[in-house]
């Protein structure tokens, strides 16, 4: 008998749209918790509303892969093992409330997740390109937002400068891992390998521009296909702390509907 | 707040000390459709209008669907006092090299500001003056806002999310909780408790 939860994670397309949307799903979950808490009001409810964004997206790419495999996307996005998540380190790297570290962590990740989306707009299945279409566009709208923050904080007072500059230096060593291959244990296959370096080389570019103009300095290299992480099923602390927290209500009573 | 920040967390010697920062005051209209009124939708505060205008999209675009903000330096605008008797006001010819204002009117007192149209004058006295003749009939107060001191998002711009946002709006809860409370009701419990209650309380 077939498990619905196997041919998922043993199909390579699926796995290309699962990794991102785990990613949103973590990256919405830890930056909610700026909800209430943002440095200004407006900040406070512009995030919260790009969090927002973030699950939702989480949610659209569930539901494609629910709709493909016959699952129910919470089923998909709460009910699954550690080691079945997709999400890059990057997502669940702990903040500690510093705001420059929020902001940090989804610049890098909204330059990635915008090409990205860009190839998945390129499969070949017309429900998927449909939903591609429609999360580029907003996130769109994320890039925007963070790199005109990234250039005024870069540009802004010596503390300013400073804070991000050493947001970017903490997150930067999580950010080659973006880029890391899922599905290792599967036949290979093109759609894995063939656009990694062209992937980096896009996001390089579009993240160096805006630091130049901000003044700001990173350095960050394409990992071998030979480092496992995050993307494999390898997490590290802090994702079992957040996966752990994410899921203690779906935990508390098992197959409820809420 | 997750548990994980609570570990080991303090805000001491965290925060720098204030600042004198300038912090602009902007009012924010929103478009529902393409050629509709620019209804006022609030206010924000906000550091210059770029930002005021990505915050008034993330805020007051998120409300209900839009296609299009305006805002202003709450400074920019002039407005009559609020009055239920007819607004005095005279006329004067647009001038093609006059600058364009706004208009905005309020029908009612406590209604919201609608963009009523445009006056091109020479000055605020004219504008508010050829506004309340063109557009200020029943209405208690008119508003002109130079146009050259709006901003406006980019047309085509994305504002409302364009996958399924109906879980944000109220009406959409509104809808599901009424639907349960309905089914409850329907329930002879519901009836039994009514009775219950009326009997021991009152």
């Amino acid at each position: 008998m077939t498990n619905p939860m196997n041919n998922l994670l043993n199909a390579p397309e699926a796995i290309l749209v699962l990794k991102m949307a785990d990613d949103k799903l973590f990256l919405g979950h830890m930056q909610s918790d700026w909800t209430g808490l943002g440095p200004i009001l407006e900040e406070d409810i512009a995030s919260s509303s790009m969090a927002q964004d973030d699950l939702s997206h989480a949610l659209v790419l569930y539901e494609y892969l629910g709709n493909r495999f016959g699952l129910d996307p919470d089923v998909i996005a709460y009910e699954r093992e550690p080691g079945q998540y997709l999400c890059c380190d990057l997502v669940t790297v702990p903040d500690e409330f510093n705001w420059a570290t929020s902001l940090v962590r989804r610049w890098l990740f909204t330059h990635y997740a915008a090409p990205v989306l860009d190839q998945l707009a390129l499969f070949e299945d017309k429900e998927l390109v449909e939903r591609a279409r429609k999360l580029r566009a907003e996130e769109a709208l994320h890039v925007e937002y963070l790199d005109d923050w990234m250039r005024r904080l870069g540009s802004g007072s010596d503390e300013a400068r400073d804070r991000i500059q050493k947001a970017i230096d903490l997150l930067s060593t999580h950010a080659g891992m973006l880029f890391e291959l899922p599905g290792r244990d599967l036949e290979p296959d093109d759609s894995f390998c063939c656009s990694r370096s062209e992937l980096f080389k896009e996001w390089d570019t579009n993240t160096s521009s805006v630091l130049e103009q901000a003044g700001l300095m990173m350095q960050v290299e394409l990992p071998d296909l030979k480092t496992i992480g995050g993307r494999n099923g390898v997490h590290a602390d802090h994702f079992a702390a957040a996966h752990a927290e994410m899921g203690t209500v779906r935990s508390a009573d098992p197959g409820a509907a809420w | 707040m997750s548990k994980i920040r609570e570990q080991g967390f303090t805000f001491a010697d965290e925060l720098p000390p204030a600042t004198d920062s300038v912090v602009g005051h902007y009012v924010v209209y929103t478009q529902k459709k393409e050629g509709a009124p620019h209804r006022y939708a609030g206010w924000l505060n906000a550091p210059d209008i770029d930002m005021a205008t990505k915050y008034a999209c993330e805020h007051y675009g998120q409300d209900e669907s839009c296609v299009n903000i305006w805002l202003h330096d709450r400074t920019q605008m002039h407005e009559t006092p609020v009055s239920d008797t007819p607004l005095p006001g005279e006329d004067t010819p647009d001038d093609p090299g006059a600058p364009t204002w706004a208009v905005f009117t309020q029908k009612r007192r406590g209604d919201i500001h609608v963009e009523q149209g445009h006056v091109q004058v020479a000055d605020q006295e004219a504008a508010l003056s050829a506004a309340i003749s063109r557009f200020g009939m029943d209405m208690t107060q008119v508003r002109v806002v130079p146009r050259d001191s709006m901003a406006s998002t980019e047309v085509d711009r994305v504002i409302w999310r364009t996958h399924d946002q109906g879980y944000r709006l109220a009406k959409g809860y509104s809808k599901s909780v009424r639907a349960k409370w309905d089914a409850f009701r329907k329930t002879e419990d519901i009836e039994e408790y009514r009775k219950d209650d009326i009997e021991n309380h009152f």
